[in-house]
């Protein structure tokens, strides 16, 4: 699930198929007689031609209606077809039946909601940031990827997707290696000295005159990451005009988002810190401009209530989610993915510098070299046990029982979340966000 | 209720026997329902222009805008004065009326079972007040303490106060009985705005999906605003901390969860600092000396103060409050004579600065005198772990993982040193913060108190919004500095529906509350029965 928005075309199991070429999209039910065949010869065609996503759109829906089969059948309802490509700056859709789209430009959010006698075609300003789509109303969504499912051409089975857009460099979400290499390198020394420290500093019973958390001497560089090459954001491409056309062909009708005023700048509202190497995810904006949850009841920056805006899902840089409390007294702010462990810097993810190394040390050996990883996934807190030997236990908050995790499988943390690893040391999860 | 243009929202009765095109350039162009710049530029609106905008239009007589325990009271005082609750809405973008509530208890460390700072006798969900959450508490556990203590209090015994999962429980009751589901539409109110021939427009943004059109109008004669508080405003320093360091942790309001602070206290020694004097502050102190005795813990409170309360203070001896080591020490929000005694007739007499200098002395920031806490607080002066220190803070800045604070007191500046800084002052912002509250203000006449806030009048009537026999009352929080105080507590939520429930019994929307209906009213409610 740590692929969430990574670049890509990131497939969710299902019943129908999802098809690739170049950058045009294909999600289609598998009806009966031709008309799967029909779509992906049309797009192997029109991707041989040049992919352009206007044609490709209009092609399908040309298909799409001309075809008899779904209209003789008499319950009207038209086979769930999801098609799309870009069409120079901007990009082109068509919908049909229960196919639904969540689709992220740098306007905002544009939903289509499937319904059984829907064929829709559109245009929609400005290139796709994250298009998330399925066939039917189960929106599992990137929830349902994996990171070993990316179709980067080719035809697979599959129920939904999850798009993201872009270059690797211009999605800092995996904290990029070079940024990484220049604060990480000295990070393993700096965190296992740190904990170290508390270790003995606490002693039984506390000591008053304990020093400085060592959370915040391996938090502060963290903040100040050196950014890579400024990506693209969303923010800067508002400027440009918002243009929406689309033609309804069949009953139903897109739900429709708010015009909205250009996005304040990622300047104006986070600061340059926020700027740097913080990952794009979808969130709201409060009226005084902050980034914030969607879930949120109040702004976590100003204290405004959110309550009374119509919420318009929007990507920004996501602020940090909460933080991790050791059990020996160390914090660390959750800006990014975690590996923890006796040797955190053995695992391939913070090798790659997608997570930071966390070691914990302990004297009975409980702890696994590389014991669980905790990742960040859109606005949730996920926590994976790696394989160790004693495993990982999780009990959540007002309850009385802990659960063992099932090896690799990721699991939510909710604030108050108290993790055991392998029965000697463990941490809690705790966030400004509540519950 | 009726709706106007009544194929606007029948698309199911049409399904498309064949493709049909229809063009969407853009969809508030086309009519989609949405508003156009006409509209949000007049004060004063005809059916004509939101027809022709597309808007489709609900007719019904009594709008309720808020959706929390503001508009649950007042709905609640229509109800048994008559009103079937099809002739009232309660637009709302929150599903339950205490859940805004709910959550404000618990973060700022008053869950379901602890207890909240308010009278026995103030039952929200009770008109009548009787039987008293004392009464109630003392049936359900059978036990007669809680009769007790209300009998002895404030002498003997501190003031009795319901747990606020008591609160939540009797509201559920109630919310029930009077089909409050029934009423409440969910959505966003964008605004209200009058109507030429009488009677208001209130604009809903249905959540996306539900309605054939991106708005909805619903045309009544009376408005009622509840929409609580705009929200807080973060101290500065916590928002800079916040903007500029994405530091989320080190500085954090205690009316957010800050849970880590706690969890941290339990592994290591901590210096926790503490700003504001109210009863957050109290309660977040309660907490941090409760666990500090549980957990035999080393924690150390540093507690500042902008205005240091070293003893009873007022004008003069009948108007004087408790108070030392810097609290202001008062029972409950307001002083017990707003609700009928001397302070509640002379403040519905006064006007402009004379008012606002009569809420300046009444008001101020107080917490509840609680013995157990007291004791703990002695304990700790005692035993050097809390001190309390009056001034302002000039500075704050992260050194070495903590916050180094530098605080201006009355010898010259100090230096403070903590692990956290906990963020109790609860400023609260601007009415105007509030876009539908900005609204009124800019478009319908609305006007401000001495105190800033909405002006009504003692019925509660919004003061320069009438239109034509419209009217629009408003409650809560946002009227703060009118001729009633306390009108932000459950007791002063109840009293302005009364008065609105008064008013609108004299313009003839519902019957009077007289002896025998409110008898009546009363036996129905012990059963459970709708009003």
């Amino acid at each position: 699930m740590e692929n969430a928005h990574r670049p890509g075309l990131w497939s969710v199991a299902g019943d129908g198929v999802l098809a690739r070429q170049g950058d045009l999209v294909l999600l289609s039910s598998i009806g009966e007689g031709g008309l799967l065949d029909l779509l992906l010869d049309l797009q192997a065609e029109i991707a041989e031609a040049g992919g352009d996503g206007r044609r490709f759109a209009g092609a399908v829906e040309g298909v799409l209606e001309s075809d008899g089969a779904w209209k003789s059948a008499g319950d009207q309802s038209a086979p769930a077809v999801l098609a799309f490509g870009p069409a120079h700056d901007d990009l082109a859709v068509t919908a049909s039946g229960t196919a639904w789209a969540e689709i992220t430009t740098a306007h905002g959010v544009q939903m289509f909601a499937g319904q059984p006698c829907m064929l829709l075609r559109c245009l929609l300003g400005g290139p796709a940031i994250a298009v998330r789509g399925g066939l039917t109303a189960d929106r599992t969504g990137r929830a349902g990827t994996d990171r070993f499912s990316r179709l980067d051409s080719g035809t697979v089975r599959a129920g939904g997707f999850s798009y993201y857009a872009g270059q690797p460099a211009a999605y800092p979400d995996r904290p990029a290696a070079p940024a990484e290499t220049s604060v990480a390198a000295p990070a393993p020394e700096a965190v296992r000295s740190a904990t170290e420290v508390a270790a003995i500093a606490q002693g039984p019973g506390g000591a008053p005159e304990a020093p400085v958390a060592p959370a915040e001497a391996e938090a502060a560089p963290a903040v100040e990451q050196p950014a890579e090459a400024e990506p693209a954001t969303p923010a800067e491409a508002v400027q440009a005009a918002s243009s929406f056309s689309a033609v309804l062909l069949i009953g139903g009708r897109p739900e429709q988002v708010e015009a909205r005023p250009p996005l304040p700048s990622a300047q104006e509202q986070n600061g340059p810190a926020a700027e740097a190497g913080a990952p794009i995810v979808i969130g709201v904006y409060c009226k005084n401009g902050h980034f914030d949850d969607p879930d949120a009841r109040y702004c976590a920056v100003c204290g405004i209530s959110m309550n009374q805006l119509t919420l318009v899902p929007r990507p920004g840089p996501r602020p940090p989610l909460g933080v991790l409390v050791l059990d020996e007294g160390a914090v660390f702010q959750l800006d990014a993915d975690y590996v923890i462990g006796r040797e955190p810097a053995l695992d391939a993810a913070v090798a790659s510098g997608e997570a930071r190394p966390l070691r914990v040390t302990d004297n009975a050996g409980t702890v696994s070299r590389v014991h669980a990883r905790v990742q960040l996934d859109g606005w949730q807190v996920m926590v994976t046990d790696l394989g160790s030997a004693n495993g990982t236990r999780l009990r959540l908050p007002d309850q009385d029982a802990d659960q063992a995790l099932t090896p690799r499988v990721p699991t939510v943390l909710l604030p108050g979340s108290q993790v055991d690893l392998g029965g000697g040391r463990g941490f809690r999860y705790e966030s400004h966000r509540g519950r | 209720m009726t709706k106007d243009e009544p194929g606007a929202r029948a698309p199911e009765a049409a399904p498309a026997a064949k493709p049909v095109t229809v063009q969407m350039r853009s969809p508030a162009a086309v009519g989609g329902g949405d508003l156009t710049e006409e509209l949000l530029n007049s004060d004063w609106w005809t059916d004509a222009m939101v027809q022709a905008a597309g808007i489709p239009i609900v007719d019904v007589p009594f709008v309720s805008v808020g959706g929390g325990i503001g508009s649950f009271v007042t709905v609640d005082y229509l109800r048994i004065a008559s009103v079937p609750p099809d002739r009232m809405r309660v637009l709302s973008n929150i599903e339950f009326p205490w859940k805004t509530y709910e959550y404000l208890t618990r973060v700022s460390q008053i869950p379901r079972g602890e207890r909240i700072r308010s009278d026995s006798a103030s039952r929200p969900d009770n008109i009548w007040g009787f039987p008293s959450y004392a009464l109630a508490e003392a049936v359900r556990d059978k036990s007669l303490k809680p009769l007790w203590q209300v009998l002895v209090e404030p002498i003997w015994a501190d003031y009795y106060t319901p747990k606020a999962g008591q609160v939540f429980a009797g509201l559920e009751r109630e919310a029930k009985r009077i089909g409050f589901r029934e009423m409440l539409v969910t959505g966003q109110v964008r605004m209200v705005r009058r109507r030429q021939s009488g009677g208001y427009f209130t604009i809903l943004t249905p959540p996306p999906g539900t309605e054939p059109t991106r708005r909805v109008a619903y045309r009544s004669q009376f408005v009622h605003v509840a929409v609580g508080y705009p929200g807080l405003r973060f101290l500065p320093e916590l928002q800079a901390f916040r903007t500029q360091h994405q530091d989320f942790h080190h500085v954090v309001s205690a009316y957010e969860d800050h849970e880590h602070v706690y969890a941290l206290a339990r592994t290591k020694h901590l210096v926790v600092m503490l700003r504001g004097g109210g009863i957050v502050a109290s309660r977040v102190l309660q907490r941090l000396m409760d666990d500090r005795e549980r957990f035999g813990l080393s924690t150390e409170i540093v507690h500042l103060f902008r205005t240091y309360v070293s003893g009873s203070h007022g004008p003069n001896a009948w108007n004087r409050r408790k108070g030392g080591n810097g609290f202001a020490y008062q029972g409950f929000n307001y002083p017990k004579s707003v609700w009928g005694g001397q302070l509640k007739s002379r403040m519905r007499k006064l006007e402009g600065d004379d008012r606002a200098t009569e809420y300046k002395l009444m008001g101020g920031t107080s917490t509840p005198y609680r013995r157990r806490w007291q004791a703990q607080m002695r304990e700790g002066r005692t035993g050097g772990w809390y001190r309390a220190i009056a001034g302002t803070v000039e500075e704050m800045r992260l050194e070495n993982g903590m916050i180094a604070s530098r605080v201006m007191i009355s010898g010259g500046p100090v230096e403070v040193a903590a692990d956290f800084v906990i963020d109790c002052t609860g400023l609260e912002a601007d009415i105007a913060e509030h876009r539908l509250l900005a609204d009124l203000l800019e478009h319908s006449g609305a006007g401000r108190n001495p105190l800033g806030r909405l002006n009504v009048e003692r019925d509660f009537e919004l003061r320069g919004a009438a239109s034509g026999p419209g009217v629009i009352y408003a409650s809560g929080a946002t009227t703060l500095g009118g001729y009633f105080p306390g009108v932000d507590t459950f007791l002063g939520l109840q009293i302005a529906a009364q008065e609105i429930t008064d008013d609108l019994a004299r313009r003839g929307f519902c019957r009077h509350i007289g002896p025998v209906r409110s008898t009546s009213q009363w036996l129905r409610w012990v059963f459970s029965r709708q009003p």
